[in-house]
Parts: C-alpha cells; structure tokens; sequence
C-alpha cells in the first residue's frame, strides 16, 4: 500500500517538475524551508499550510521528514517527570522553613 | 494576592515574614520538581535551589514585575542547572550542531532522504533512546526542547524564561529536533 502511494507520489512529482511553467515551480517552497516552517510551531496562515500541504502531496522526503517530527513531539510528552519519595517529601518541607528563616530578619 | 505585583515585591525587599512564606511555599516544590525533571540527582536539586532562593532574595530589586515571579524565579534555576551541568562530567558529553548545516544543497533539496519512522513507531525502547539522545543535546537545545515538548510551556514563557527572542528559540528547536531525528535515524533504522 505504502509503495503504490510512494509511486504516485514520485511519478505527479516527476510529471509537476518536468510540465510546470518556471514562475509556478517558483512559487513552490524549497524542501528546507517546508522543514523549518514544519518544525517551527508557530501559527501558519492558510496560504502557507496549503503550500506546506501541497509539497507534502509530491514529495515523499517531507512527508517522512513530518511523520518524524509528529512521533518525536508526542512522545516526548509521554516522557514522565520523576516522583519524590516520602522522605524527600519531608526533607523539603523541613528544608523550606530553613530557608524561610534564613531570609526573614 | 498577585505575587507578581509591587506591593508584594516591595514586601519582599522589606523582608516582611509572611509574604516570604507565602512565597517559599507557593515556589519551592515547584523547583525542586522542576530541577529533577532535568536529570539532577536529588541532593544537586536541593542544592541548586537553595542557590536560586539567595540569587533571587539578593537581585529582589531588580525585579520589575513585567514578567510572573515564576518565570523570573525559573529563568535564574536554570543558568544555575547549567553551572551545575557544566561542572559535572556527566552531562558536559554533547552533540554537535555542524551536520546541521549540511543537511540541505544549494536548491533546499535533502542532501540525505529522511528515513521512514515506521520502525520507530515499533521499537520498544523508543521513548529510553529518546531520553538518552536528549541528554546530550547542547545546553541551550536542551533546555528549549524540554520546556517546549516535555513540559508544554507556552513561546512567550519559555523566551522570558531564558531571555532569548522568539526567532532565536525557533532555531534552537529547529537544531534541537533535527539533532534529535538524525540520531534516532542512526540508532533504529539499522
């Protein structure tokens, strides 16, 4: 399935490079600049995720470049923080009011 | 009461007792938590928090109010982390930033294909490799992607935390992630 897709991909790929008017490849964004706008998460306008979405349509590169991205976020907020133990837990609080008295004069 | 504000502030610099309880125990678990969550042992987090609490009640002053007290109190545990990191063998091992620049030719076409992550998605360790990848990014990088991914924070807090512009903190993610996925691609599509 992946294969046939890829295929697809490569010959509208091939067809758009070789049959497109030069003023319309231009306006296509490069492979680096479709990863920076990809990586950075700010908000993109409509325009420029239809462009983004577009290059993706033909170039498998990309898409992979952005399933790669997509993995590495979610799973790094799957990344759990460390739990304290009951006797860290007392240790803070004792240690809080130290500093407290240290500050206060 | 907003521990943000200029009255509480000005309480702080007066050393009035209760305003510095109040805040000692709204913040100090927060950062002892937030010291662990970048790999310090438990002693070292102590540590670099009790140096936060005396940078901060010296530097109170300075403290204009513009940003939450949070962040501000954050912003000096972190170059207080990155002492501590530097200083200690463990976590001075790093990556570099040069292949980053090689990753594209002159026409902004992929010099090497990203590989596909199906195996990624099917290893079991993924998440273990990621941690151990992570910590060896560059400090900055490092920092940047965990308060981003890891913790979610928002863009406006994290550049106040660190003090960089937000330009400055899309390129330490854009190095931090490709860093990352370049040696995810070493270690799992073999």
């Amino acid at each position: 399935m992946n294969k046939v897709r890829n295929l697809i991909r490569k010959v509208i790929h091939d067809i758009f490079i070789f049959v497109a008017p030069k003023w319309l490849r231009k306006k296509i964004l490069t492979c680096e600049e479709i990863s920076k706008l990809i990586t950075n998460d700010e908000k993109l306008t409509l325009p420029t995720r239809m462009k983004i979405n577009f290059h993706i349509f033909i170039c498998k590169c990309c898409s992979d470049y952005r399933q790669q991205i997509n993995i590495i976020s979610k799973s790094a907020r799957r990344i759990k923080s460390p739990t304290l133990t009951k006797n860290q837990i007392s240790q803070i609080s004792s240690n809080k009011d130290s500093i407290i008295q240290k500050y206060t004069k | 009461m907003n521990l943000s504000s200029q009255e509480f502030i000005l309480k702080l610099k007066n050393r009035d007792h209760d305003s510095i309880t109040l805040l000692i125990n709204s913040y100090h678990e927060i950062l002892i938590k937030g010291a662990l969550k970048r790999k310090l042992s438990f002693d070292q987090a102590e540590e670099v928090v009790q140096s936060t609490w005396s940078t901060f009640f010296e530097k109170v002053e300075n403290f204009q109010g513009k940003s939450h007290i949070r962040t501000y109190l954050f912003g000096i545990m972190y170059n207080k982390i990155k002492e501590t990191w530097r200083s200690n063998k463990k976590y001075t091992e790093e990556y570099s930033s040069e292949h980053i620049e090689k990753l594209f030719n002159e026409d902004g076409g992929f010099v090497q294909f990203p590989k596909s992550p199906q195996e990624w998605i099917e290893s079991n360790q993924f998440i273990e490799t990621l941690e151990n990848i992570l910590d060896k990014l560059p400090e900055k990088q490092k920092i940047a992607f965990q308060l981003k991914e890891v913790d979610g924070e928002s863009t406006q807090d994290i550049c106040n935390i660190l003090n960089i512009s937000v330009t400055n903190l899309g390129v330490l993610l854009y190095r931090a992630k490709n860093t990352i996925r370049l040696k995810l691609e070493e270690k799992l599509n073999e």
